[in-house]
């Protein structure tokens, strides 16, 4: 008989309380990744603690800022942001089907290593809400994330809050070869200040970012040293990539800011 | 706190109808819809969210049968292929061969009906973007395209 317990939270602290409390469980959004490492064995987890049922956690909302609930799902994220960084840079995450069910907070809180949700959130400044043992806590992505979200056992993102501004940038995402599959390397570069942030995913083993105030040699200089080989690309070919999508990068946004 | 541990007797609304079915934690859809239910339209392709043979519709939209954990669809509207009657895709697939051996023209149907009925003025570049989730190893596409287009014509004509 399967032991595993299926529990649909009704609340933030009962979610938080069930994590806690039970060994071996598993927070469930979209449930794509956790159905498919499931099938491989390579996740066997005792409970799965559904977090779709929670307040706000499924909102999409405009007013002062966009805020978004880590369950809304990466289709209704582009549909309500058409014409932004966020559509530009979630419409190659999967395939459309999957997007109905792949979720803000799953991508960015699951076990794949590219996580390209938190590229726009990097790239913007965003703030992330974190539900944790003493409550809601806001705190810039920038901070919260290093390699992955930093998260106590128990916590899970909440929501984002996206500061509304008009930003250039710039996003080239490289893959093997159709439409459909995990990045070589996703590029996103931003103006900032008078310089630039820049966001990578693939590149490496998690997402990388950092702001510059020079070109492209600086950028490089940086990034270089942490390029991974893996099963689709060499670290050489992925950083031969990463400098043409820098400097085509770099290229528009100084073009645009003239 | 709602909580399911172990067989769970719950309603699933599997197109229009509700069914008793008895659940454990870690089904997939896909094999309550093939193996408690009988509905076999939807296939077992490669099961890791690729190939788009298991798409249902839940709650309109076009789902991988594959990657969603039953228990989750409780209270929520399933539809299979078998829940299709007649429709202007379906006499479009059959008129147009937009198939061969049939594998995948279960998935591409469904997620192809749900295009339609989601807009069916979609630019072609938005509709390849619907259907790269399907996957066709015989065909080539172009019976599955022209059968799409068919379908849009007698979608105008008709609606």
């Amino acid at each position: 008989m399967s032991k595993m317990t299926y529990y649909i939270a009704e609340n933030l602290k009962e979610a938080h309380d069930l994590m806690t409390s039970l060994d071996q469980a598993v927070y469930l959004a979209g449930a794509s990744e956790v159905t498919t490492f499931m099938r491989k064995n390579t996740l066997k987890p005792n409970a799965l603690i559904d977090l779709n049922k929670l307040d706000g956690i499924k909102v999409i909302r405009s007013d002062q800022d966009l805020v978004i609930g880590a369950c809304v799902t990466l289709n209704d994220i582009i549909d309500f942001c058409k014409g932004t960084m966020m559509e530009d840079v979630y419409k190659g995450i999967g395939d459309h089907t999957v997007r109905n069910a792949i979720t803000l907070g799953g991508n960015i809180c699951g076990r794949l290593p590219y996580k390209e949700g938190i590229l726009p959130l990097l790239a913007l400044n965003a703030d992330v809400v974190i539900m944790t043992q003493s409550g809601l806590v806001r705190k810039p992505a920038r901070q919260a994330f290093d390699k992955r979200l930093r998260l106590n056992k128990g916590d899970f993102l909440y929501q984002v809050v996206l500061p509304k501004q008009d930003v250039k940038y710039e996003s080239t995402r490289y893959t093997e070869s159709t439409g459909v599959d995990y990045p070589i390397c996703h590029v996103l570069v931003t103006k900032e200040n008078d310089g630039y942030f820049v966001g990578l995913s693939g590149y490496c083993s998690c997402p990388i970012y950092h702001t510059f105030n020079g070109g492209l040699e600086e950028m490089m200089t940086y990034f270089e040293p942490h390029a991974k080989d893996d099963s689709r690309a060499s670290k050489a070919y992925k950083s031969h990539l990463l400098r043409l999508a820098l400097d085509k990068a770099i290229k528009k946004l100084e073009v645009v800011d003239a | 706190m709602l909580k399911f541990t172990g067989y769970n007797q719950v309603d699933l609304n599997v197109n229009g109808h509700t069914h008793q079915v008895i659940l454990k934690a870690d089904e997939t859809l896909l094999h309550v819809l093939r193996d408690k239910l009988g509905l076999t339209g939807p296939k077992a392709g490669c099961e890791n969210g690729d190939c788009g043979a298991c798409t249902v519709l839940i709650d309109s939209k076009p789902m991988k049968a594959c990657m969603v954990v039953a228990l989750t669809c409780i209270g929520k509207s399933i539809v299979t292929i078998e829940g299709l009657d007649n429709t202007e895709i379906q006499r479009a697939f059959v008129n147009k061969g937009g198939f061969q051996c049939g594998y995948c023209t279960s998935g591409f149907i469904l997620n192809a009906y749900a295009m339609l009925e989601d807009n069916p003025n979609l630019s072609e570049a938005d509709q390849k973007v619907w259907l790269d989730a399907n996957l066709c190893r015989c065909t080539g596409y172009e019976g599955i395209k022209e059968a799409v287009k068919a379908a849009k014509e007698m979608i105008k004509d008709q609606r």
